[in-house]
C-alpha cells in the first residue's frame, strides 16, 4: 500500500512527503531484494499422489535431513497422561503428567533442564517470559505454580484456581487461564497485577484456545457455542452459534485467521475471525463446509503453516490434514491415549502427549522456515535477552485485545479523535465575533469637534478591525486545509458557513449579515 | 233521562237520589207524590234555595273502590239527615234500619294487613341501610377527592365486624329486634305463647341467616327474644348436649393421633437406607400388590381389567424410553403381569435382550473370536473384513470408485489387511454421509488411501493391530448407533438455534438505547372527580425517541457482537493521534502497519 502510495505523489500533502515516502519506498525495495538474495528456505512438506500412501515416520526419517531427525523420538513415561507446550523460540519443550510428574528439557539435544514430582494432578502448562528467563506456569489440580528454568518453585498464583488450560499472550505479558470452576483470568505477568477475572456461567470451561494475533481467548461451550473474550468485557465480545450440537474442541491457526472448531456432531468446521464466517475446506476441487471426523477425540492442534493435527480411532492415533483441505497428510500410532498435541514453532515437528507418556512426530511443511520474529530456536544468548528488555517495553496494554472482527486493533490510527480534534479547532475558528466586538460602535463626540472620532476611540475601533481581519484570516486558512469533507462533518450554523466557502478556499459570499462583510474581499 | 237533567240542577235532589239508588230495595215503594213532598220539605227545611250551584266541585282524591263511599265530604252528613227525616214516622223506620245497617255493613275495608306489613319493613329495612352506608359516605367522598391515598386505609370510622363471631353476635341481636318489633308475637292475639321461632324469622333475611350460620345461632337467637331456652333446646334436635360434644371430640383427638403417627412411622421408614429393608420391602409390596390382583380379578373384573391396562400402558411408555433396564420396576410390574398375561413375558424378554444389545460393550474385547475374525479379514484379500449390506457396499463403490480407478497400484495388491479395514470403516462413514449430504454440503474423510496405521515402533504394533480389529468390529454397532446420535443431535441442535436467537434478541434489546419519558411520573395514572387522562397523543409528545443503531451483527444470524463503548473508549488512548509522517491518510498508515 505504501508503495503505490508513495509513487502516487498527488495523494500526498506536500512535495516533502512525496519524497519522504518515495524514500521509505525505495528502501523497502532494497530490503526485499536483499531478502530474496539469502535465498530463503522454502517450506517442505508431503506431496501425496493419488493410491500413494502416506508416508511413514521411519520412511519420512529416511528421506529427511540428518538436522532434523531429532524431531522423531519416543519418551515411555509412567506418570501420564500427559500434556505439552512449547516455547515460542521453539527451542524447550515441557511437559506435565496427572501424576504429578513436570519436566522441561531442549528436546533438540534432548538435554534435561529439570524434573520433579509435584505430587499433584498438573492439568495445563505454558511457557511464560519471554528470552532468557524462561518460566513455567503449570495448573496444578488446584492452584497455578511458575517454575523457573531449574524446576524452582517461583510463585503460586491461587487466583488461577483450578485452571484447566493455560494461556501465554508474548505481547501483553499476559498468562491467560480457563478454570474449571468455568472462570476466565488473565493475568499480569511482569507487574503481578491481576488484569480481569470473569465468570462464563456455562459451566467449566474445558474448551479453549488463545487467538495469539489478537490474543483473544476463545471457549466453546456445549450449547454450540464459541465466545471470544477480551479482558476488558465481563461477557464475551463475540458469538458465534458454530457447532449446534456442542463444541468439544477449538484450535486456532497461529499466524492467520482460521479458528476450527470440533463439534459434538465430530464434525470439523473452519472459521475465519475476521468477518465471522464460515471458511469452506476443499478437497479434490470439491467445497463442503464441514469435514467428518469419525472417532475424533475432542483435540485439535494447528501448525503455523496451518496443517492440523487431530486424534482419530478414539485417540489411539493422531491424523494431520492439510490447510484447507481433507485429505490426511499423514497418520501415527500412539502407544497410548493422546492427552494433548502441539506443533514446534518454526519446525517441522509435533509432539504428542499420551496416557503412557510423550512422542514426537516430523510432519513436513508443518513450521514456517523463515523466522521473523526477534526469537527464534536460532536466536543466540544475548539476543534472547535483549529481546526480554525490548518485549518489556513494548509490551501492549490489556486495552489492545480485541476480536478482528469488531473492529479497533492496535495499528489503527484513532480516526475519531482526529475528527474530533478537527472539530475542536474549527469551532473555535470559526466561532463569530463576540457580541461585544459586533456591536461596536465609537462614540461620536460631541460639540464643537462632532463628527470626528475621539483619537482613543478611533486607535481601539482599528483594533477591533485588525482583530476581525485576523480571525478571518485563520478561519479562510482553517477551511482551505479542511477542505469540503472536513466543513460536511462540522455541524449546524458551522456547517452552513462552511458552505459558503469555493473549492479555492475564497469566500465567495458574505459571512455575516453585519458590517463585517466590508472585510471580506471580493469575488473576483 | 230527563229528569236526570233536571234534577241535575238540584243538589239536594242529587244526594237524595244517590242515597236511594243506595238503597234500592227501600226506595221502591216510595211513591212519587210522597218524594216531591219530602223534596219540598226538605228544601224548606235546609232553606235551599233552587239556583244553580255557580261554585265547581273539587274532584275526589279519593278513589271508592267498592261503591259504598260517595265522594266528597257532605255524604255523612246527608244520611244523617235522611235518617232523623224518616226516624220520626214510623212507616219510615224500616228504610232508616236499613240505612244504618249499610252503614255499619259496609265499612270501608283497611288495605291488607299482608301488604302495608311489607311495606313499612321495606321501608324500614332501607332506611336502616341508608343509615349504615351513610356512615360511609363521608370517607368515600374524602378518599375520592384526597389527593393520595396510601393502602392499606386507615382503620377508622364506623367499627366493622372482625371475625365471623362478630357477624354472629350482630345476626343474633338483629334477629331478636326484628322479633320484638313482629306486630303479630308483640301483640299475642292468638293467645298462645309464642314458641317458635321459625314461622317468625322466616323472611329472607333469616333463610340467609340460617344458610350462613349454623342453626343454633338461629335458635338461641329465638330462645332469646322468647326468654324460654329450655323449651328451646328440646325443640332444636341439632343441639347436642355436654357428653356428645365430649364424645366426639374424644374421637376427633384419637383420629388425629393415629395419622400422626402414621405419618410419623412413614417419615421413619423413608429414612431407613438399609439396602436389604429396602430390598425386603420392595418384595412385600410387590407381594401385596399380587394378591391384590389376584383377589380383584375374582372379585372385581372390571378393576382388575383397569389395573392390567394401566400396566400395558407402563409398557408402553418403556418402549418409548431408551433404557431398556432389566431390574426397573417397570419390569417387576411386567413379572406381575406377565403372571396373567403370556405376551408379557416375551415383552419382558425383548426388552432386556434390547437393553443388552444397546449397552452393550464396543470395544473388542467382548467378543471371543476376535483373533478367528482378524485371520478371516486378512485371507479374504480386497474384501470387506465386516459383512456390510449390499446396498451399503454398493453405495460405497459409487461414491469412492472412480478414485480407485486411477490409481496406479491396483487394489489386489494392498495390504489385504489394511484394505479390508479401512474400506469397511470408510465406507459406513460415506454411507452414512451420503444421507445427509443433501441438507448440509459435507465432506467425508476419505480414509481408502491411507495406510491403516503403519508400524513404525515395534511397541506400537501389537496395540496397533488391535485397534484395527476393534474398529472393524466396531463400524457395524456404530451403523446402528449413528442414526440414533444423528436424531439426538438434530434435536439439539434445533435447541441450541433457539436459545441462541432468543440470546440475540435480548442483547439487542439491552443495548438498544432506551427512550427518555419526560411525562412526570405519577401523571396520567390516577383519575378521580374531574380528572380525565391525559391524552396519548400528547404524552408521546414528552417521550425523546433513542436513535435506532444498527448492529454490526444484524446481518449475521449466527453472530451476536456486543457493541463494546467502555473498551473502545479505552483503547482509544493507545492508538495513534493523528496520521503519522509521511502517510497522506489513515487508510494509507494502517496498511503500512498491517503489512
Amino acid at each position: 500500500t505504501m508503495d503505490v502510495a508513495a509513487e502516487d505523489s498527488d495523494q500526498m500533502p506536500s512535495g516533502f512527503h512525496a519524497k519522504a515516502a518515495a524514500k521509505a519506498a525505495r528502501l523497502r525495495r532494497e530490503a526485499a531484494k536483499l531478502a530474496s538474495a539469502a535465498a530463503l528456505e522454502s517450506p517442505g512438506g508431503i506431496e501425496s499422489r493419488p493410491g500413494e500412501w502416506a508416508p511413514t515416520q521411519s520412511k519420512l526419517l529416511r528421506r529427511v535431513a540428518v538436522a532434523a531427525r531429532p524431531g522423531h523420538f519416543e519418551l515411555s513415561l509412567q506418570y501420564g497422561p500427559y500434556s505439552v507446550a512449547y516455547d515460542t523460540t521453539g527451542r524447550l519443550l515441557a511437559l506435565c503428567g496427572r501424576g504429578g510428574h513436570v519436566a522441561a528439557f531442549e528436546w533438540r539435544q534432548k538435554r534435561l533442564m529439570f524434573e520433579s514430582q509435584v505430587n499433584e494432578p498438573c492439568h495445563a502448562l505454558t511457557w511464560v517470559g519471554a528470552g532468557s528467563t524462561p518460566q513455567l506456569a503449570v495448573a496444578h489440580s488446584n492452584w497455578t505454580y511458575i517454575y523457573d528454568a531449574q524446576g524452582l518453585e517461583l510463585h503460586c498464583l491461587k487466583r488461577l484456581h483450578k485452571a484447566n488450560k493455560l494461556f501465554w499472550l508474548p505481547r501483553h505479558w499476559l498468562l491467560a487461564a480457563c478454570t474449571d470452576t468455568g472462570h476466565l483470568h488473565w493475568q499480569d505477568v511482569s507487574t503481578g497485577q491481576t488484569v480481569a477475572s470473569y465468570c462464563g456461567h456455562h459451566g467449566p470451561l474445558r474448551v479453549s484456545a488463545l487467538h495469539p494475533d489478537s490474543g483473544c481467548v476463545l471457549t466453546g461451550q456445549p450449547n454450540g457455542q464459541l465466545c471470544i473474550w477480551t479482558p476488558l468485557e465481563k461477557r464475551p465480545v463475540v458469538k458465534i452459534l458454530c457447532c449446534p450440537a456442542g463444541v468439544r474442541a477449538v484450535a486456532t491457526a497461529p499466524a492467520g485467521h482460521a479458528v476450527y472448531t470440533l463439534g459434538g456432531d465430530s464434525r470439523l468446521r473452519v472459521w475465519d475471525i475476521r468477518c465471522l464466517r464460515p471458511l469452506s475446506v476443499s478437497d479434490n476441487g470439491a467445497d463442503a463446509a464441514s469435514i467428518r471426523l469419525f472417532d475424533a477425540a475432542p483435540q485439535l492442534a494447528v501448525s503455523q503453516r496451518g496443517l492440523l493435527a487431530c486424534p482419530v480411532r478414539q485417540g489411539a492415533a493422531l491424523m494431520v490434514l492439510p490447510a484447507g483441505g481433507a485429505k490426511p497428510l499423514l497418520s501415527h500410532p500412539s502407544p497410548g491415549r493422546l492427552s494433548d498435541l502441539a506443533f514446534c514453532p518454526w519446525e517441522d515437528v509435533l509432539a504428542f502427549g499420551h496416557a503412557r507418556g510423550l512422542g514426537s512426530v516430523l510432519v513436513p511443511g508443518s513450521g514456517e522456515p523463515n523466522p521473523d520474529g526477534a526469537v527464534h530456536p536460532l536466536s543466540g544468548k544475548r539476543q534472547r535477552r535483549e529481546a526480554e528488555v525490548r518485549g518489556l517495553l513494548d509490551k501492549l496494554p490489556p486495552e489492545t485485545i480485541a476480536p478482528p472482527a469488531v473492529g479497533g486493533g492496535v495499528n489503527a490510527v484513532d480516526a475519531e479523535g482526529i475528527e474530533e480534534a478537527l472539530a475542536r479547532k474549527r469551532a473555535a475558528v470559526m466561532a463569530l465575533p463576540s457580541d461585544e466586538v459586533r456591536q461596536f460602535q465609537p462614540r461620536r463626540r460631541s460639540g464643537k469637534a462632532s463628527g470626528e472620532l475621539n483619537r482613543k476611540v478611533g486607535e481601539r475601533w482599528q483594533r477591533r478591525r485588525m482583530e476581525l481581519r485576523q480571525l478571518l484570516k485563520s478561519k479562510k486558512r482553517v477551511l482551505a486545509e479542511m477542505g469540503d469533507e472536513g466543513a460536511d462533518a462540522a455541524g449546524g450554523r458551522k456547517t452552513k458557513k462552511a458552505k459558503k466557502i469555493s473549492q479555492s478556499g475564497e469566500l465567495t459570499k458574505p459571512a455575516t449579515g453585519t458590517f463585517l462583510d466590508r472585510l471580506i474581499p471580493k469575488a473576483d | 233521562m230527563k229528569n236526570r237533567e233536571d234534577s241535575d240542577d238540584d243538589p239536594l235532589e242529587e244526594e237524595a237520589e244517590a242515597t236511594m239508588s243506595a238503597g234500592e230495595e227501600a226506595s221502591a215503594d216510595v211513591p212519587e207524590e210522597d218524594h216531591a213532598a219530602l223534596l219540598s220539605g226538605l228544601r224548606r227545611t235546609l232553606k235551599v234555595d233552587g239556583r244553580r250551584r255557580s261554585e265547581r266541585r273539587p274532584p275526589s282524591s279519593a278513589m271508592d273502590v267498592h261503591g259504598l263511599r260517595s265522594a266528597g265530604g257532605a255524604a255523612s252528613s246527608m244520611r244523617q239527615i235522611l235518617a232523623t227525616a224518616l226516624g220520626g214516622q214510623a212507616a219510615k223506620r224500616a228504610v232508616g234500619q236499613e240505612l244504618r245497617a249499610a252503614k255499619r255493613r259496609h265499612r270501608v275495608l283497611e288495605a291488607p294487613a299482608k301488604l302495608t306489613e311489607a311495606k313499612s319493613q321495606r321501608i324500614a329495612a332501607y332506611e336502616r341501610a341508608n343509615k349504615d352506608l351513610g356512615r360511609w359516605y363521608g370517607y368515600v367522598e374524602r378518599n375520592r377527592l384526597s389527593e393520595e391515598v396510601s393502602f392499606p386505609l386507615p382503620a377508622t370510622g364506623a367499627p366493622r365486624p372482625q371475625s365471623v363471631s362478630d357477624y354472629r353476635q350482630r345476626a343474633r341481636v338483629d334477629i331478636a329486634v326484628a322479633m320484638s318489633a313482629d306486630p303479630d308475637s308483640a301483640k299475642g292475639e292468638s293467645g298462645a305463647a309464642p314458641t317458635t321461632s321459625a314461622p317468625v324469622v322466616d323472611d329472607l333475611e333469616s333463610r340467609l341467616y340460617r344458610r350462613l350460620y349454623n342453626q343454633t345461632a338461629i335458635a338461641e337467637a329465638a330462645g332469646l327474644a322468647a326468654g324460654n331456652p329450655q323449651q328451646q333446646q328440646q325443640k332444636n334436635p341439632n343441639q347436642l348436649d355436654g357428653a356428645k360434644v365430649r364424645e366426639r371430640l374424644a374421637s376427633n383427638r384419637r383420629l388425629i393421633a393415629r395419622r400422626h403417627f402414621l405419618e410419623e412411622k412413614l417419615k421413619r421408614q423413608s429414612r431407613i437406607k438399609s439396602k436389604s429393608y429396602r430390598k425386603h420391602a420392595r418384595r412385600a409390596k410387590l407381594k401385596q400388590e399380587e394378591a391384590e390382583l389376584t383377589a380383584l380379578k375374582d372379585s372385581d373384573p372390571a378393576a382388575f381389567a383397569e389395573r392390567m391396562a394401566a400396566l400395558e400402558r407402563a409398557r408402553a411408555d418403556e418402549r418409548i424410553s431408551q433404557r431398556h433396564r432389566g431390574g426397573s420396576k417397570f419390569a417387576r410390574q411386567q413379572k406381575l403381569r406377565a403372571k396373567f398375561d403370556d405376551a408379557a413375558r416375551q415383552a419382558v424378554q425383548d426388552m432386556i435382550q434390547r437393553g443388552k444389545e444397546l449397552t452393550e460393550k464396543t470395544d473388542g474385547d467382548a467378543n471371543g473370536d476376535s483373533s478367528g475374525e482378524d485371520s478371516d479379514a486378512k485371507s479374504s484379500g480386497d474384501e470387506a473384513a465386516v459383512q456390510l449390506p449390499e446396498d451399503l457396499v454398493d453405495d460405497w463403490n459409487d461414491g469412492t470408485a472412480e478414485e480407485d480407478k486411477d490409481e496406479t497400484v491396483p487394489a489386489s495388491l494392498r495390504p489385504a489387511r489394511s484394505t479390508g479395514l479401512s474400506a469397511a470403516s470408510s465406507t459406513l462413514a460415506s454411507s452414512a454421509g451420503q444421507k445427509r449430504q443433501q441438507q448440509q454440503r459435507s465432506l467425508e474423510l476419505d480414509l481408502s488411501h491411507m495406510p491403516s496405521l503403519p508400524t513404525v515402533d515395534a511397541a506400537g504394533d501389537e496395540d496397533g493391530d488391535a485397534l484395527e480389529a476393534a474398529s472393524s468390529r466396531r463400524s457395524l454397532a456404530r451403523l446402528r448407533t449413528d442414526e440414533l446420535l444423528a436424531e439426538e443431535v438434530a434435536e439439539t441442535e434445533a435447541d441450541a438455534k433457539a436459545d441462541f436467537e432468543r440470546e440475540k434478541a435480548a442483547v439487542a434489546d439491552e443495548e438498544q438505547p432506551k427512550d427518555v419519558d419526560l411525562f412526570l411520573p405519577g401523571w396520567n395514572t390516577w383519575t378521580g372527580p374531574g380528572t380525565r387522562p391525559v391524552s396519548e397523543e400528547r404524552r408521546q409528545k414528552f417521550v425523546i425517541k433513542a436513535p435506532r443503531r444498527k448492529r454490526r451483527d444484524a446481518a449475521h444470524g449466527h453472530v451476536i457482537i456486543r457493541e463494546r463503548l467502555g473498551a473502545g473508549q479505552a483503547l482509544r488512548r493507545h492508538l495513534v493521534k493523528g496520521v503519522p509522517f509521511p502517510y497522506a491518510n489513515a487508510e494509507q498508515f494502517e496498511g503500512a502497519m498491517r503489512a
